[in-house]
């Protein structure tokens, strides 16, 4: 899947991982990892769900060390492991800032894996989409007019 | 219910998603510039660049103010700032999270 333009301001970051993209995969999706890694700093994130599935959902609590639980959640949009995730991306609750999707792939380095992470607001992907949906049902009608 | 947060930073998203209008804010980034300056460097009409124009200052990005015969336009920074905010902290937030991912990692390998 070609990236799509630019679309006003993206996140774009790159890491190289020292394992396999099958293992960064698995760390990335297994709640029980996830719950090891995802906090920052000293927070803990006591609730880990994740429905691993196209339309499914993951929700993660995260506890700051003198404060209450807030949550995390989102839909996946896209799920091709161990090479791809996209999912949407929402705090919940009375700070809630507009939803973003992200995009996550697993690249192989030769035993090595980089992670190339992009992150957008929700309404600039979907113009993207919407792009890129208007192509595929133009072509759909093509060979009816044929 | 929508936050005024959220209502803002749609508008600058959506003002700053447009090459012509990126190039506008990056010009009076520099000095306050009269329209006809802003239209100067682009192949489209006065009417066009108005519209640009206009969506930048819906969005709080710039003012207009007539100056004589002339209307001037300035950059307004805030917005600009809450929207490289809202970047740079998601950019801090994920470098932490791969430090702590290539930590749990390293748990794996044999000592």
């Amino acid at each position: 899947m070609a990236a799509g333009p630019q679309v006003g301001p993206v996140l774009n970051l790159r890491r190289t991982l020292e394992a396999t993209p099958a293992r960064v995969f698995k760390a990335w999706t297994d709640p029980n990892e996830v719950k090891l890694w995802f906090g920052p700093g000293d927070y803990t994130t006591p609730q880990v769900e994740i429905d691993l599935r196209v339309g499914g959902r993951y929700r993660f609590g995260m506890k700051p060390p003198q404060g209450d639980i807030f949550y995390l959640s989102g839909e996946f949009r896209v799920i091709e492991p161990p090479k791809r995730l996209v999912y949407t991306w929402a705090w919940e609750g009375e700070n809630q800032e507009q939803e973003t999707l992200v995009t996550v792939d697993f690249v192989d380095r030769g035993g090595k894996t980089e992670v190339v992470m992009r992150q957008e607001h929700f309404a600039n992907a979907e113009e993207c989409a919407k792009h890129e949906q208007g192509w595929i049902l133009t072509l759909d009608k093509l060979p009816r007019l044929l | 219910m929508v936050n005024q947060t959220n209502v803002e930073l749609n508008a600058t998203f959506a003002a700053l998603s447009d090459p012509t209008r990126r190039a506008i804010l990056d010009r009076l980034g520099k000095h306050p510039s009269t329209v006809s300056e802003l239209a100067e460097p682009f192949p489209i009409s006065l009417p066009a660049i108005s519209k640009h124009l206009r969506v930048l200052e819906r969005a709080g990005l710039i003012s207009r103010e007539r100056e004589g015969r002339t209307q001037v336009c300035r950059l307004r920074a805030e917005p600009m700032r809450r929207a490289s905010e809202w970047l740079e902290r998601y950019r801090a937030f994920w470098e932490s999270r791969l430090d702590a991912l290539e930590a749990h990692l390293k748990g794996d390998r044999p000592n």
